[in-house]
């Protein structure tokens, strides 16, 4: 396990490594350029020149990227010129917020997918199943930016059942001591989960109610509820456990978007931020935080997949 | 019959079931009436489509979605089954009933421990707490002839072996002590050795718990050697029943007699043809008018198409006295002894050779100066396999291990062994699909292994495969002239109207129906495909199949039709033949050579006579000792070979089969045997044979 563990780390250092490298070139291809974000569009030549100069931005691009990967080895993400602050502590302040709201979501979404999947299995053909279908389809097509500006006016400015704004509070226990703000944000974000985890959770459980398995836990005596609770549900959810893989980038990329529309104070509206302003550090900081977050997620859900399944385990005899 | 000869376990009267398909219902058992008694064994035989699961599955109402018993009861010990709700007959399942289904692999829970799946019914049935549940499943897991049962406890079902497993679930069958035990196709998907021990479990465990076992099996041979009384079953109703001695000796029904004499024997001249049975297995949602076995019967006169029979022998008045039942309007001769059918001892020496049939075969051509045509030079073959699914390790598999022999042109050469011998390895290696870590494949002097690419291809053209599953080698989205055609369009064979032709004449050939050419593979039963299979590999004239397992899949008289196709193509197009099997007594059919294979190595070459009159080697012996035969006098002999067979990853040292091995001595463990001779062409590999080697020819060592 361990050297299994080691080499996946390995792998996912090495995806890092790709994915800083192609943002690092797709930063400098842009036109403009740090120093007339930070100094203005009046900014002389000569003062862009000094700025570049004392910056180090004048060096060729694989010296820049060798110094700023030499930077982030020794813990250091850079400096944002536009919000005079390290990269490191704006993460540190932000991220909390977004793992708050995205595991909030991603929880929720399997929670409520895989139960509505599994009914939706027993009872196949009948109406729960055709209705589950219907608006998991529904939720599933809709942009979350759009959803998020539904709920907002429906919750929020129809009925004032609940803000329309996250806490803007810098401490994320203020975030998490506000659940009504919380609500419209991590709906926004787990809808569309829901429609997925409970898509594939039905035709994974119908898959498994007609193995022999099934049928031998039957001849056993066993009744329905065991049946699905013991035996069907682990094995029905094997490949579940590598969707929620898949689907944490989906849901980081999500974030950016239902922060931005909540006006969310996390990860997903610093790079949103960072982006319009030009904010180089900052983006490779989240970049190379949101790959990390990703590489994690799935070995996560690799290593989960292990403990599901004994026979990814064990050698055969 | 062990027990109270009076105590009725089970007493099933008119028992119904029928299967919703679409908008019409399906009638899969029609109006079934049987009783077991207390330590009785009752075989239900039948081919597929015949309705033997379906009444085993009806019994405990276990039925697919879509099934439904529709008449009739079912009592255990006087209480009626079928009028229990679900919730009562939850506490009769898998405590008063245990059942053991066929494939061990997919019917345990893949991510459940062993322990916990045993334990299982204790804990919902008897209430045990978890130490009460754990000792109990340690007790039938022991009784069940488990090795090391503890620490088998927390295994999963697929750190075991096949055999293992299978006895592991009539562990759970067993493990509340249920009166009635059903056994629904439980050693189908095992080796022959393994089906003898595990056959041997049931039987022991009936006699040590006095359970009533009902045997569900397409296999006559094991109905013959294990049960007290049999039924036949076709289309849904049982036409004929019968003790089992009874029913071997003087059958009455022309199904049973054809579903015999279907079977290839160990026991009769292989020069006869066999008596395959016309057409295929009815589909019970389109049963023939009258007697459903009539389109296919031999006897049937006019009436049969109007008359449905019904069981007890309508002709002949009343039924024998001794519960002899029959459904059959003109019925089989009951005089005709069977127990003196022309046979050959299989234990003693052979008579005096047969006299040579009307036709001669090529086989009869192919003597032993005909000329070496595929030659297996000093063959082995490695895989490299992970050892492990997280932190893995390659190692060696060696699927085969230093093996020589050579295939003489015209013949059959028959490769036998079970599961993980290397006989798969050895024919692909022979059509060049695979190509050998050591040693050469000579094919007409050259050598396969060295060709590439344009060559390569060019010489394929002789060699051709046959599958094992006719479902899963055709592709369902062709037609089948598309598949048969394709050789011919890779090969640039012709134009396409000429291949089109071509491939007309090969359907008419193999004896499918001109419009098989634009059909798809879904309009055609198993035996069917497998004709495409065959007339596929025929396309390009090739001069070696290769068939690897090639009736294993059908039904038995369906078996028995394709067998004799085979025999016939062979004479007509001078094939040579390669033909693996697991089946000893298919291969001994068609093989005039075999050679016999155990985990990577060739252990025994023979001519297919002198085989099976002596053989020298102990695996073999115990092979053909393990084939339950169709037989009335059978004895019913048990297991010779014990345990499973070890990895191909670590092969025991000296003698491989030395671990299961009744003769091993520490000679086995220290030397590896080389090939001695046993008489002209009979060569084996054994420190103690069970016959003396030929001394002429025995310093070659």
């Amino acid at each position: 396990m361990t050297g299994y563990l080691l080499r996946r780390v390995a792998q996912g250092i090495f995806v890092l490594l790709i994915v800083t490298l192609i943002v690092f070139g797709l930063l400098q291809l842009l036109p403009g350029g740090p120093a007339r974000a930070v100094l203005g569009s009046r900014a002389t030549p000569q003062l862009i020149a000094a700025f570049n100069q004392q910056n180090g931005l004048n060096r060729p691009i694989f010296v820049q990227y060798g110094v700023w990967l030499g930077h982030l080895l020794s813990g250091n993400l850079g400096w944002s010129y536009n919000q005079s602050q390290s990269v490191a502590s704006l993460i540190t302040e932000r991220l909390p917020k977004t793992l708050a709201l995205t595991i909030t979501s991603v929880v929720l979404a399997l929670l409520v997918g895989v139960i509505i999947g599994t009914i939706q299995a027993v009872r196949r053909n009948k109406l729960f199943d055709y209705t589950s279908t219907t608006i998991g389809f529904f939720f599933y097509s809709f942009p979350p930016f759009f959803l998020g500006l539904l709920l907002v006016i429906l919750f929020a400015v129809d009925i004032h059942l609940l803000p329309a704004e996250a806490s803007q509070s810098s401490s994320v226990w203020a975030i998490l001591g506000d659940p009504r703000a919380l609500v419209l944000p991590v709906l926004t974000l787990a809808l569309g989960g829901v429609a997925l985890f409970s898509r594939y959770m039905r035709s994974s459980v119908i898959d498994n109610l007609v193995q022999d398995y099934v049928r031998t836990a039957q001849s056993k005596g066993v009744g329905q509820v065991r049946l699905l609770m013991v035996h069907v549900l682990r094995n029905a959810l094997l490949p579940i456990v590598t969707l929620i893989g898949l689907f944490l980038p989906v849901l980081l990329s999500g974030a950016v978007v239902v922060e931005s529309v909540f006006n969310f104070p996390g990860m997903g509206l610093l790079f949103w931020n960072a982006a319009t302003t030009r904010d180089y550090p900052t983006e490779l900081g989240v970049t190379v935080l949101v790959g990390v977050l990703t590489v994690a997620g799935s070995l996560l859900a690799d290593v989960l997949y292990a403990v599901l399944d004994p026979r990814v385990r064990y050698v055969r005899q | 019959m062990r027990g109270e000869p009076s105590e009725t376990v089970l007493e099933v009267s008119g028992l119904t079931t029928r299967f919703r398909r679409g908008s019409r219902t399906v009638t899969a058992v029609d109006s079934v009436s049987f009783s077991v008694l207390r330590g009785e064994c009752v075989g239900l035989v039948g081919e597929s489509g015949s309705g033997k699961s379906t009444v085993a599955l009806s019994l405990t109402r276990l039925l697919p979605a879509g099934g439904r018993v529709e008449a009739g009861s079912v009592r255990l010990n006087g209480r009626d089954l079928l009028a229990l709700d679900e919730a009562a007959l939850r506490q009769i399942r898998g405590d008063e009933v245990g059942t053991v289904f066929q494939d061990p692999m997919s019917a345990l829970n893949p991510t459940m421990t062993i322990g916990r799946q045993i334990m299982e019914p204790l804990r919902l049935h008897r209430h045990a707490s978890s130490a009460q549940a754990r000792a109990r499943a340690l007790e039938v897991l022991e009784l069940c002839g488990v090795p090391r049962p503890t620490e088998r406890l927390a295994s999963y079902p697929h750190q075991l072996s096949g055999g293992l497993r299978q006895r592991v679930m009539i562990a759970i069958a067993l493990a509340c002590e249920p009166r009635l035990l059903i056994a629904d196709e439980p050693t189908t998907a095992l080796d022959v050795s393994i089906q003898a021990q595990i056959l041997d479990l049931i039987e022991d465990l009936r006699e040590r718990l006095s359970m009533a076992v009902i045997l569900i099996t397409h296999d006559l041979g094991v109905v013959a050697t294990r049960t007290d009384r049999v039924m036949v079953m076709y289309a849904g109703r049982i036409v004929e029943r019968a003790p089992t001695a009874e029913l071997l000796g003087r059958l009455r029904h022309p199904y049973t007699e054809a579903l015999i004499e279907a079977v290839p024997r160990l026991d009769r001249d292989r020069r006869q043809p066999l008596q395959a049975i016309p057409g295929h297995p009815p589909d019970p949602a389109q049963l023939p008018s009258g007697c459903a076995f009539q389109p296919r019967c031999r006897y049937a006169q006019a009436e049969c198409t109007d008359v449905v029979p019904v069981l007890g022998g309508t002709t002949a008045g009343a039924a024998a006295p001794d519960g002899h039942e029959w459904s059959c309007l003109h019925p089989v001769d009951p005089m005709v002894d069977r127990t003196r059918a022309p046979r050959v001892a299989v234990t003693e020496p052979p008579p005096a050779p047969a006299p040579a049939p009307a036709t001669a075969t090529v086989a009869d051509t192919a003597g032993p100066d005909a000329e070496e045509i595929l030659v297996f030079e000093r063959l082995s073959k490695s895989f490299t396999v992970s050892s492990g699914g997280v932190l893995p390790r390659p190692a060696q598999l060696r699927a085969v291990s230093d093996v020589s022999f050579a295939v003489r042109r015209g013949e059959t050469f028959g490769l036998v062994g079970e599961s993980g011998s290397g006989k798969t390895t050895i024919g692909r290696m022979a059509v060049a699909l695979e190509r050998p870590s050591d040693g050469r494949v000579l094919w007409d002097g050259e050598d396969m292994s060295r060709l590439r690419g344009r060559d390569l291809r060019g010489r394929r053209r002789d060699l051709q495969l046959v599958y094992q599953d006719p479902y899963a080698a055709l592709d369902p989205r062709r037609t089948i002239g598309a598949s048969i055609g394709e050789p011919l369009a890779i090969q640039r064979i012709g134009s396409r109207a000429q291949r089109r032709e071509r491939v007309r004449e090969l359907i008419h050939e193999v004896g499918l129906p001109p419009r098989a050419l634009d059909s798809h593979p879904h309009d055609f039963s198993g035996g069917q495909r497998q004709r495409v299979g065959l007339a596929r590999a025929l396309a390009l004239n090739p001069r070696l199949v290769v068939a690897d397992e090639p009736v294993s899949a059908l039904d038995v008289s369906v078996q028995a039709q394709i067998l004799n196709l085979m025999r016939r193509l062979q004479e007509r197009h001078s094939l040579t033949y390669v033909l693996i099997s697991h089946d000893l007594s298919v291969v001994r059919y068609l093989s005039d050579r075999i050679g016999v294979m155990y985990l990577g190595k060739l252990v025994e070459v023979a001519p297919s006579e002198a085989l099976f009159a002596q053989p020298a080697h102990p695996y073999t012996h115990g092979l053909m000792r393990a084939i339950p035969q169709p037989d009335a006098v059978a004895a019913r002999s048990r297991a010779e070979i014990f345990g499973e067979p070890p990895s191909a990853i670590s092969p025991p040292s000296g003698c491989r089969f030395r671990t299961r091995c009744p003769l091993a001595q520490e000679l086995c463990a220290e030397v590896e045997p080389e090939l001695r001779s046993f008489g002209p062409g009979h060569v084996a590999a054994c420190h103690f044979p069970l016959v003396t080697p030929a001394t002429a020819d025995g310093g070659d060592r």
